[in-house]
């Protein structure tokens, strides 16, 4: 065990002394965060949608009452836009007026968003409180408003929200890829991997205590990432962190494997360096970690359903800020033993100790 | 240690059964032998070089019997292990330094120490590493990163690596190359202090005053063979040569008057210089310089040379080592 302890311990001294190592890893997707978390800070009014103010005369005193209220930011609409509205977030609840059981009265359907709780609960009891005040206020037959809630899923995140878990999964890309592959490339364009082999200490020990400091400068990126986000801006964190976290190792491993299998490739710095770029950046673009990969064209979904880097954002998001569990991930946890799986047989077998045989 | 004295040591030492002992390694790449049948003992408390030009397969025949390269046939045995089936036991008592290891950049010279010192599963503690900067002089230099050392301090760091686990055998490949004249003499003197520990210590070098200096008996290599293995004093005395006469020479003479001279084995001028390998330096001096008065030639800086590794390895392959 002291070897291996030894040789994790180094690992860490090397990676707090590498300036370059620092930035990439913690400087830079932290910047990311920040200058895009201040660029799209979206406000924080509760916009109501209303649906059939025009049924009769309690829902046309009712909308005309929640329309004077400040404190909402009502719009009127087809129930088909204001509930696509709702879905794609820019509404925290709905109202729809629909005739009631008899001429006088309304019944109202509260659509909110439940993947907002915070902001939608506050709308949603807001609403209630305000629609029973309405009935309190009827002396006598029946009831005006009859109402019911229904819960809806809102596919958009606020864009921070969004960004986060992207920006998380783009740095665990970036440290297992680049960083591993660019540091067993000049490992052994140094002989600094021969002169290990000269050594009793096994190739296999070398690899591990690699990964094993790699993985745990995942999970201290991701706690910096997401304590920095939580804190600047609110970060939405639905999820079981211990959950996320897991996510973060799978990740973190499935990128370093693939950066065995670059660094088993590459001939010297440089083509690692290239290697590791040319697939990380259309991944950057293309797997969702900016904006919603949903969005881009037809043609495209086929080709971001190979990039690891997709299921790994997804995972992450759905871990993070829409509450989902780890089985609920199963398809993205899959992808990620796949890749590492693959990474790890592939560099296995490419393996080489030099540069040249010279 | 005088040279005489330690010749004396080894020369008992031979009597004894050799700590390496490898034969007809062979190591091929593809069409090219690269080492070619080369048997080699090498006995305790020796310093044992293997002298040749570059590309003569030094590296590759100390790298078999490292461990670090699979010969293609052949034996070797080391400190009775077979080094081909159990190479990882040899390993463990050997130490190593490699012709180009730069090291981890961000460590410092006594964390590279204790680093490597642990992968030998070997003692860690600060006494150590101090007695290992000790032995290569690098105390002022014991918490600079690797790379802030010049090329002499980092051939020195790395012998202290080859030493961690007190090694029975020290493998050192060319660690003198590409060091000024003052490093080269600095890293001479650990080399020797080393052998004074109790080390037997095997290096390649493709400068025969090093070979001439610091070992104890010389292998000469080329072309993937030894072609000749004793001490550097029998080598030069197996040559019938004396001597090489040397000079500068303003223009083009007569080399086949020259070679007629008593004595003389090989004549040549290259860039002016004008070279006689003799094994009779007085009587072809004598004729060398009633050919210059003769014809007018005026011979500046003439100095004889005698003979060292550098014309033993000539006369052995018809080539310089530099070349």
């Amino acid at each position: 065990m002291k070897p291996l302890l030894h040789m994790i311990l180094a690992n860490y001294r090397m990676t707090v002394r590498n300036r370059m190592a620092i930035f990439w890893n913690i400087a830079f997707p932290v910047i990311f965060i920040v200058l895009f978390g201040f660029l799209f800070t979206a406000d924080f009014t509760v916009g109501i949608g209303i649906v059939g103010a025009d049924t009769n005369e309690v829902s046309r005193s009712i909308a005309g009452q929640l329309e004077a209220l400040d404190a909402f930011d009502t719009s009127t609409g087809t129930r088909e836009d204001e509930l696509q509205a709702l879905e794609d977030g820019d509404r925290s609840i709905v109202i729809v007026f629909e005739e009631g059981a008899q001429p006088d009265q309304v019944s109202a359907t509260l659509y909110y968003d439940n993947s907002d709780p915070q902001q939608s609960q506050i709308a949603l009891s807001a609403v209630q409180q305000y629609l029973q005040q309405v009935n309190l206020a009827a002396v006598e037959g029946p009831l005006p408003v009859e109402f019911t809630t229904e819960p809806v899923a809102s596919t958009e995140l606020r864009y921070i929200d969004f960004l986060v878990p992207g920006i998380l999964a783009m740095s665990l890309m970036n440290s297992g890829l680049i960083g591993l592959a660019s540091a067993f490339v000049s490992y052994r364009e140094k002989g600094i991997l021969r002169r290990i082999k000269a050594t009793p200490f096994p190739l296999a020990q070398f690899i591990v205590a690699r990964i094993v400091s790699q993985l745990t400068i995942a999970v201290i990126q991701a706690g910096i990432l997401i304590g920095l986000a939580r804190l600047l801006f609110d970060l939405r964190i639905d999820g079981n962190l211990i959950n996320v976290m897991i996510m973060v190792l799978l990740g973190a491993m499935a990128f370093i494997s693939l950066g065995f299998v670059i660094s088993s490739f590459a001939k010297n710095q440089e083509a690692a360096d290239a290697l590791a770029n040319a697939i990380s950046f259309p991944m950057l673009f293309l797997a969702g970690v900016f904006f919603p990969i949903e969005a881009a064209p037809a043609w495209l979904q086929p080709i971001t359903r190979v990039m690891p880097l997709r299921y790994l954002a997804d995972g992450m998001r759905d871990l993070m800020v829409r509450g989902s569990t780890l089985p609920d991930e199963w398809l993205n946890v899959l992808a990620m033993l796949l890749t590492a799986a693959i990474g790890l047989l592939l560099s296995m077998r490419l393996f080489k100790w030099e540069s040249s045989t010279a | 240690m005088t040279s005489t004295a330690r010749r004396a040591v080894s020369a008992r030492a031979v009597e004894t059964a050799p700590i390496i002992r490898a034969s007809g390694l062979v190591k091929r790449y593809g069409d090219f032998t690269a080492v070619d049948h080369v048997d080699l003992d090498v006995y305790r408390d020796e310093i044992f070089g293997i002298l040749g030009p570059n590309g003569a397969g030094k590296t590759t025949t100390l790298e078999m019997i490292e461990g670090l390269r699979q010969p293609d046939g052949g034996t070797i045995e080391v400190a009775g292990i077979d080094a081909i089936q159990q190479p990882n036991l040899v390993k463990r008592i050997i130490g190593v330094q490699l012709q180009t290891t730069s090291l981890f950049d961000h460590l410092t010279v006594r964390e590279l120490i204790g680093l490597f010192a642990a992968l030998y599963n070997a003692d860690t503690s600060q006494q150590r590493i101090d007695e290992l900067i000790a032995l290569v002089s690098l105390e002022e230099k014991q918490d600079a990163r690797a790379n802030q050392l010049s090329g002499g301090q980092q051939q020195r760091l790395s012998i202290a690596l080859a030493l961690v686990n007190d090694p029975q055998i020290v493998f050192l490949d060319e660690p003198t190359t590409g060091l000024d004249p003052q490093a080269r003499r600095n890293l001479w003197d650990v080399i020797s202090n080393l052998r004074a520990t109790g080390k037997t210590i095997v290096l390649t070098t493709h400068y025969m005053e090093e070979a001439q200096t610091l070992c104890d008996r010389v292998a000469i290599m080329d072309s993937g063979r030894i072609i000749a293995c004793d001490t550097p004093l029998k080598l030069i005395q197996a040559l019938e040569q004396d001597a090489t006469i040397r000079a500068r020479v303003d223009r083009d003479l007569d080399l086949s008057a020259i070679r007629a001279l008593p004595g003389v084995l090989s004549a040549e001028v290259i860039e002016e210089q004008l070279a006689v390998r003799s094994r009779d330096v007085q009587a072809t001096l004598t004729g060398l310089l009633a050919i210059a008065s003769e014809y007018d030639i005026r011979l500046d800086n003439l100095a004889t040379e005698s003979a060292n590794l550098e014309d033993v390895f000539l006369n052995l392959t018809g080539r310089s080592l530099r070349e």
